[in-house]
């Protein structure tokens, strides 16, 4: 229900963008308001939410480990997943920002009938994950193009590697389909692993039918009903340099396209989706795990009144040696 | 389960990942000319219009292909012995198709249409089902491999959904080498490809090259790695090599006679090109005749059992088994089918520095993934000795 919830609220944006794009009146709305709107939103949450999380102050040594912390010198540490030292660190932030490799280690538990417990691989999540995120970057270096005179070497450059197959002649764009692709795998894998369907709530949808349907707009709208690139490509550089421009000839496809992209932007630092900022400031993540080294004393802690071993034997020495007890001085 | 393959292996294996990276940059650059030149930077022409790329293909078909020596024996005949290669080999088909893959691929001279032959497929080429039963063929064993690797590092037993999946690869390992091989006997105006031989010939050869190779590869697994397939499976996969390579130099040879007895000009040009020389083009004399000597050699060790129980002679005769067939069905047999257009004439063809680069290349890249495969393999059965589950 919440499922459908979801589907409906994405669906109505989309509506939303089809009527803005088809009523004459409602499109410099839609095709210039809203998107501008959009990009400040998005700018100024992602500036405020990492604000707010890099000053919060992080007390404690939190860092997960998952191996051999820095020991005796015989004993191998694992630097990686128990790291001790910066560059160490950053290895391992590269790992789960660019392979997500805390998803590779992913595995299930399965009772065997033999009775014993068995822990099989399960890479799906990874396998998935990876495709969506990294196509969806090529995507978005790709969009480039539509801000930049001339679009950049580095664009035309992947365009080359990512068109590189030939659909009837034209170059097919894997990182589109792949991001669709991507995008329904995780999808299905939240309706149909009982458990995962069980954690998840209604707004973890939302992304997930956005995503999908910006991708597939996407898609259509360079396979299946091609729209005035040169128009939009004015637009679009409307907006980068602030000198809105609202061309005559643009289909209400692509403002179903570009009213989904404004609201995955305008809602994005509010969501879940912040978690492409928020990766880089986990502190279970980009601490060094060095909790044993170095004595960690929490800033906050208010003087507590200690009475040590020695205090305690300086008040009683007399009378502990009167009772016979042993005492460290004499 | 994949993390092990790398974490519990010794610098001295990650040297030789180094290099085999580097070998396949150097593939990868060759390429790169390749594509932006064009075909013509092979040796290819005209006439000769598939080469060492189209040959080394069929010769990694007959590689995947005889997975199925020790498959079949271990699930249909109970061949116990087996039972602790049969995952080696599956990974090695695995490879070998990817190998084949890559071949195709570098020899088209439009790879970016590569999808036309899904979006305009055409049932009636041979080629097109190839690419169906090589990708069918690379998926089973994909899985089962996987599927029974995984069950023995977990300790639970692989889904029933894999048994039925390996009795159809079984088949299905016969189906790759005899459409590839129908590619060639396929077009009547190859004299030198025309004949119903070619596939049982396929799959004789492939069966003495792929057994020939496990074992090498048995025994460098028991050297670096100390894994241990088992003298037993040894002993047997070298008499299945005996067979095979028998079967496979027995046809060579009904070949010969069928051409010079009845005196046929077109089945004869070939024969002569590689042995003697045709028309004055000779470049394939040189290697046929080390072929010639290979063949012998292993045959002459094989067919001895002192020799064939003897390690050392042992991996002489699978070298040679191996080399033999590579140069036979790796080049030559591609090659000879062409030699003769059909204006009678010769047009000569040998790869070029570029050509070979990229073979290289392929080479080193089976290499790279078939070490990843071994060392996982090894390590899960390492762990499983142990009790590691």
């Amino acid at each position: 229900m919440q499922m459908l919830i979801a589907l409906a609220i994405v669906t109505a944006i989309a509506a939303a963008g089809y009527i803005g794009g088809s009523v004459s009146g409602l499109q410099y709305l839609f095709g210039i308001v809203l998107p501008l709107l959009a990009i400040v939103i998005f700018l100024a949450g992602f500036v405020w939410k990492v604000w707010s999380w890099a000053k919060t102050p992080v007390p404690f040594c939190i860092a997960t480990t998952i191996g051999q912390q820095k020991s005796l010198p015989w004993i191998k540490q694992d630097k990686i997943g128990n790291p001790s030292d910066t560059a160490s660190v950053i290895r391992r932030m590269a790992g789960e920002i660019f392979l997500f490799r805390s998803l590779f280690r992913n595995v299930k538990a399965e009772i065997g009938p033999n009775g014993w417990i068995g822990y099989p691989v399960e890479k799906w999540l990874w396998l998935f994950a990876v495709l969506f995120h990294w196509s969806f970057l090529f995507v978005v270096i790709r969009h480039l193009r539509f801000f930049f005179v001339p679009s950049p070497a580095i664009v035309s450059g992947l365009e080359k590697i990512d068109g590189f197959l030939l659909l009837d002649l034209q170059p097919l764009f894997l990182s589109g389909i792949l991001l669709l692709l991507g995008v329904s795998a995780l999808y299905l894998r939240r309706v149909l692993i009982p458990q995962v369907r069980y954690i998840s709530h209604g707004i973890d949808f939302v992304p997930l039918f956005l995503i999908a349907g910006i991708a597939l707009s996407g898609i259509l709208l360079r396979y299946v009903w091609p729209t005035d690139v040169v128009a939009i490509k004015s637009m679009t550089m409307g907006w980068v340099t602030l000198n809105p421009v609202l061309p005559a000839n643009i289909s209400p496809l692509f403002f179903i396209h570009l009213t989904l992209v404004s609201v995955l932007l305008a809602w994005f630092p509010f969501s879940k989706l912040m978690h492409m900022g928020g990766v880089f400031l986990s502190p279970t993540r980009n601490q060094r795990a060095n909790s044993r080294e170095i004595r960690h004393v929490n800033p906050w802690n208010y003087p507590v009144h200690t009475h040590t071993y020695e205090e305690y034997e300086d008040e009683f020495r007399d009378r502990m040696k009167g009772a016979g007890l042993p005492v460290d001085k004499e | 389960m994949l993390e092990h393959a790398w974490n519990e292996t010794g610098p001295r294996f990650k040297a030789w990942l180094a290099a085999l990276l580097l070998l396949i940059g150097i593939g990868g650059f060759c390429y790169s000319i390749q594509l932006g030149t064009g075909l013509g930077v092979t040796g290819m022409s005209r006439d000769v219009s598939w080469g060492l790329y189209i040959g080394q293909f069929t010769f990694f078909v007959g590689v995947a292909a005889s997975a199925v020596m020790v498959v079949l024996p271990y699930y249909l005949h109970d061949v116990k012995v087996f039972g602790r290669i049969t995952i080696v080999g599956e990974f090695l088909a695995v490879t070998a198709v990817i190998m084949c893959i890559l071949f195709i691929l570098v020899d088209l001279g439009m790879p970016s249409r590569l999808l036309n032959i899904m979006l305009y497929p055409s049932p009636g080429s041979v080629l097109f089902w190839d690419m169906v039963v090589l990708n069918g063929y690379f998926f089973l064993n994909l899985l089962t491999g996987w599927k029974v690797l995984e069950a023995e590092y977990t300790g639970i037993k692989a889904p029933d959904w894999v048994k039925p999946l390996i009795y159809i690869a079984i088949p299905w390992a016969f189906s790759i080498h005899t459409v590839t091989a129908f590619i060639y006997s396929g077009i009547p105006g190859r004299d030198f490809w025309l004949t119903a031989l070619t596939a049982p010939k396929f799959l004789a050869s492939a069966f003495a090259t792929g057994p020939a190779l496990l074992i090498l590869i048995s025994l460098a697994l028991r050297r670096f790695t100390g894994f241990d397939a088992g003298q037993e499976a040894i002993r047997r996969l070298s008499i299945i090599v005996t067979y095979a390579m028998s079967i496979t130099v027995f046809m060579i040879m009904a070949e010969f006679f069928t051409a010079f007895y009845s005196q046929v000009p077109s089945h004869m040009y070939a024969l002569k090109y590689f042995f003697v020389g045709l028309y004055g083009g000779n470049s394939f004399v040189l290697i046929s005749w080390v072929f010639a000597v290979l063949c012998l050699l292993a045959l002459i060790l094989l067919l001895n059992p002192k020799t064939r129980g003897n390690e050392k002679w042992l991996t002489i005769a699978c070298a040679s088994t191996f080399i033999a067939l590579a140069i036979e069905k790796g080049i030559s047999f591609t090659v000879g089918g062409f030699i003769t257009n059909p204006f009678g004439r010769v047009t000569e063809y040998w790869p070029t520095a570029i050509e070979f680069g990229i073979v290289v290349g392929v080479w080193a890249l089976g290499a790279f993934l078939l070490s990843l495969f071994y060392s996982l393999f090894v390590t899960v059965k390492r762990r499983s000795e142990r009790g590691l589950a």
